[in-house]
């Protein structure tokens, strides 16, 4: 019990002790021009986190997002360049939720791990990312675009307004509409959901859909922000995001969490990123600093929900 | 020489083995029986060393030393043939037996004298499989031998064979102890049987004192109150019109049809093809025409099949309903509270809270809310898979009075159990099915336990009762 409990303060906690260690050392961390830019830098990553948190709540994964972010922003420059920056966007959100349906399919329809399905298909997006732009990036994109990160309407980030709307979305889906439930149900005990009468196939391929759908806003963020369509940006989020819904306390056994953890758990990464940079700690340790965060987070969702799904 | 003493295993609540205690000693074989989930295959696991006992100790050797671990079994020569093969695929049959003496007859010599040496393991058939596990139990003459089953499935030909292998390492010196259904064959063939029911051990008797119909009853309880069963079959004639079949056995509406088979006899089976869960060739698993009936199945893997892990209790109680209450997709969140406190009211469901996990809730409590989930969306036949197994007299008694109201409502509800007391306390019908697939409609309610035994204690595969 005592092990739980502790497991349930490890973020809040160690969120305070980072702000306050790097607040002493760089007085620059606590402005608000910073904290600004913290949330704008977050804002990609916490779309896809949003988006990686609903496979897992059906106890699957989703881990061809990185391949869903590069492919996404390449489709998105090149129909950008012919035929406009509105048009652009919408084929990169198609290009999403297509891969995120065939996922889906594969995952609810052929009863095969998610894991490797997700992590194939990623791959091959990659791949065919790299095809379509060359292996460069595609710098001519519309102007306007970048409007998407930076442009500040009342002072505040667009991206901050794409985050909110997002959150407040998908919070509304998983608490009061019937398929936000069948999530639930069928991440919790797929079998019993079966025998429930809840249509397990199509939540499934729902889930996956609308998180690779998402996925690609959060690539059209990313793509604005670096004003490109890039072959290889953003191939890491994956991981990334995994570890922001694990940390903001959705279960990687299913069926427990939601999308407030998820969004947590991207403000911390971002924070921890900004205060790492802040103190001019090379960018290579970030990578260690993800990498121990999520295991530490896997950690404790074991202890957390040791009792469950025994035997 | 082994020693079992107030051995207990439970999971959760289940008590599996219960306070067991006997010694085995050698040159003997003694048979392991039980009904389906008496416990046998645990208390093999327990005195292997695979499984850990919350309490008791089993001790084995000539220095009676503490067996806690699968190394403690090899070093004191206990050795198991499971049913899940121990053996590994990629080895050869030759790899599986170090240090084979030169000149000296194959271990597999006397049991599969067929087999190539040098095959694979896992290219063989499954019986070969099954023998080469026996073989390697009773290689190396081991002191204590734990067989779980090892002739199941397997033609009367080789199923001797194997019992003889048995005997003759008993008559080496091993002390045998062999999980068994065929009755017959245990009765003819071995010095002493334990029955187990409900993990408790209820019998411990020379073989020669045992009969099939005494063992039977052994399974299935006590005598107490059996025969004073009121039988409570509606009057009149079964409802007409087009009736549901499962696994031969008729289901009309509005009636409630105890099954007893003496061994699987593919009821389980039967019922999760119905479900959906298992695969089948056929499109009317349930041999009903026109569009597939909805069905309230409860599956007897409890823990596995019947909660919705980590939710509370509100989400448990309303699953099957949120889709139908719900308006363009949005939850009718009132609706569901409500939905869930008649059935909580309905099912007499005892829990602090609709919010309480569903873990906390006793086992009885869960069965409940895994009935009332089914029922509230009134499903047309309910399928229940041995539903008294692990709950309290008071919490059959309940479930057997809502059966018979669900049925009363017009479901056709089929309960499949070896728990033949409850079974004729819930049911309007009684149905028995033997080996050999014959069933027969228990018609004598003035004596239903003694007729369902005496026709599952006839011939199996003989003539039947036209």
């Amino acid at each position: 019990m005592k092990a739980k409990d502790l497991a349930t303060f490890i973020l809040p906690v160690s969120a305070a002790i980072a702000v306050v260690v790097t607040a002493l050392l760089q007085p620059l961390f606590l402005t608000p021009g910073n904290l600004l830019n913290v949330v704008g830098q977050s804002a990609p990553l916490a779309v896809v986190a949003i988006a990686q948190m609903l496979p897992i709540l059906t106890r699957g994964l989703d881990l061809s997002q990185g391949g869903v972010v590069v492919a996404t922003s390449v489709v998105f420059a090149l129909v950008a360049q012919s035929f406009g920056a509105v048009a652009g966007m919408w084929a990169g959100l198609l290009v999403g939720a297509g891969a995120g349906f065939l996922n889906g399919a594969v995952v609810g329809g052929a009863k095969v791990s998610p894991f490797v399905v997700t992590l194939g298909f990623g791959s091959v997006l990659q791949g065919a990312a790299l095809i379509l732009a060359n292996g460069q990036p595609i710098s001519n994109v519309p102007e306007g675009f970048t409007l998407l990160y930076y442009g500040r309407p009342f002072g505040i980030p667009i991206p901050l307004f794409v985050v909110a709307i997002v959150w407040l979305l998908i919070w509304f889906m998983l608490q009061r509409t019937t398929i936000g439930r069948f999530i639930y149900a069928v991440g919790s005990n797929e079998r019993t959901a079966y025998l429930s009468g809840i249509p397990t196939r199509t939540t499934l391929v729902a889930a996956y859909t609308l998180s690779g759908l998402l996925t690609s806003v959060g690539s059209l963020l990313l793509s604005s922000r670096i004003a490109s369509g890039h072959p290889t940006a953003g191939s890491d989020m994956a991981l990334q995001a995994v570890a922001a819904a694990v940390i903001g306390g959705v279960s990687l056994f299913g069926g427990r969490g939601g999308v407030h953890g998820a969004v947590a758990g991207a403000a911390f990464l971002g924070l921890l990123a900004n205060a790492l940079n802040l103190l001019s700690v090379a960018s290579f340790v970030q990578l260690i600093a993800v990498g121990i965060s999520i295991i530490l987070a896997v950690l404790i969702d074991r202890v957390r929900f040791a009792n469950r799904g025994g035997g | 020489m082994i020693s079992v003493r107030r051995l207990s295993k439970t999971y959760g609540a289940a008590r599996v083995v219960d306070d067991v205690s006997f010694d085995l000693f050698p040159g003997t074989v003694t048979a392991l029986l039980g009904g389906n989930g008496a416990g046998k295959s645990t208390l093999l696991k327990l005195m292997g060393g695979v499984l850990a006992p919350n309490s008791g100790e089993i001790r084995a050797g000539a220095e009676a030393a503490p067996l806690a671990s699968i190394r403690d079994a090899m070093r004191l020569g206990v050795r198991s043939a499971h049913q899940e093969g121990s053996l590994i695929p990629a080895w050869t049959v030759r790899e599986h037996f170090t240090s084979l003496p030169a000149g000296a007859a194959p271990p597999w010599a006397q049991l599969a004298p067929h087999i190539d040496p040098d095959a694979t393991v896992g290219a063989l058939p499954q019986r070969d499989q099954q023998l080469l596990e026996v073989c390697r139990a009773v290689y190396g003459r081991p002191q204590v031998i734990l067989a779980d089953e090892p002739t199941a499935g397997l033609e009367p030909e080789l199923s001797a064979r194997i019992v003889k292998a048995l005997q003759s390492a008993a008559a080496a010196g091993a002390a045998v102890l062999w999980v068994t259904h065929d009755l017959e064959v245990a009765l003819a063939s071995v010095d002493r049987v334990l029955v187990l029911r409900g993990g408790r051990l209820v019998r411990d008797a020379p073989a020669t004192d045992a009969t099939v119909r005494s063992l039977l009853a052994d399974f299935t309880g006590g005598p107490e109150g059996f025969d004073t069963v009121v039988a409570r079959r509606p009057s009149g004639a079964d409802p007409v019109g087009p009736c549901f079949t499962l696994a031969g056995v008729a289901l009309p509406r509005g009636r409630v049809v105890g099954i007893v088979a003496r061994s699987a006899a593919g009821v389980s089976t039967a019922m999760r093809r119905a479900a959906g869960l298992a695969p089948t060739a056929r499109s009317d698993p349930l041999g009903f025409p026109g569009s597939r009936p909805k069905i309230g199945y409860m599956s007897r893997e409890r823990s596995r099949e019947w909660d919705f892990d980590g939710q509370d209790l509100l989400f448990n109680l309303t699953a099957s309903i949120v889709a139908p209450l719900a308006r363009h997709g949005l939850r009718d969140r009132p609706g569901e509270r409500a939905a869930a406190e008649a059935l909580v009211e309905a099912f007499s469901i005892v829990a602090p809270s609709l919010e309480a996990g569903v873990h906390e809730l006793s086992g009885g409590n869960r069965q409940k809310v895994v009935l009332a989930r089914l029922a509230s969306s009134r499903p047309q036949i309910f399928l229940l898979d041995e539903p008294f197994s692990g709950v309290d007299a008071p919490t059959r008694r309940t479930l057997a009075e809502q059966l018979r109201s669900l049925a009363g409502e017009g479901a056709a509800v089929a309960i499949y159990s070896q728990e033949l007391p409850d079974l004729i306390g819930a049911a309007d019908r009684l149905v028995a099915i033997r080996d050999d697939g014959a069933t027969i409609d228990i018609d004598d309610w003035s004596h239903p336990r003694a007729a369902v035994e005496e026709w599952l204690s006839g011939p199996a595969g003989g003539e039947l009762a036209a």
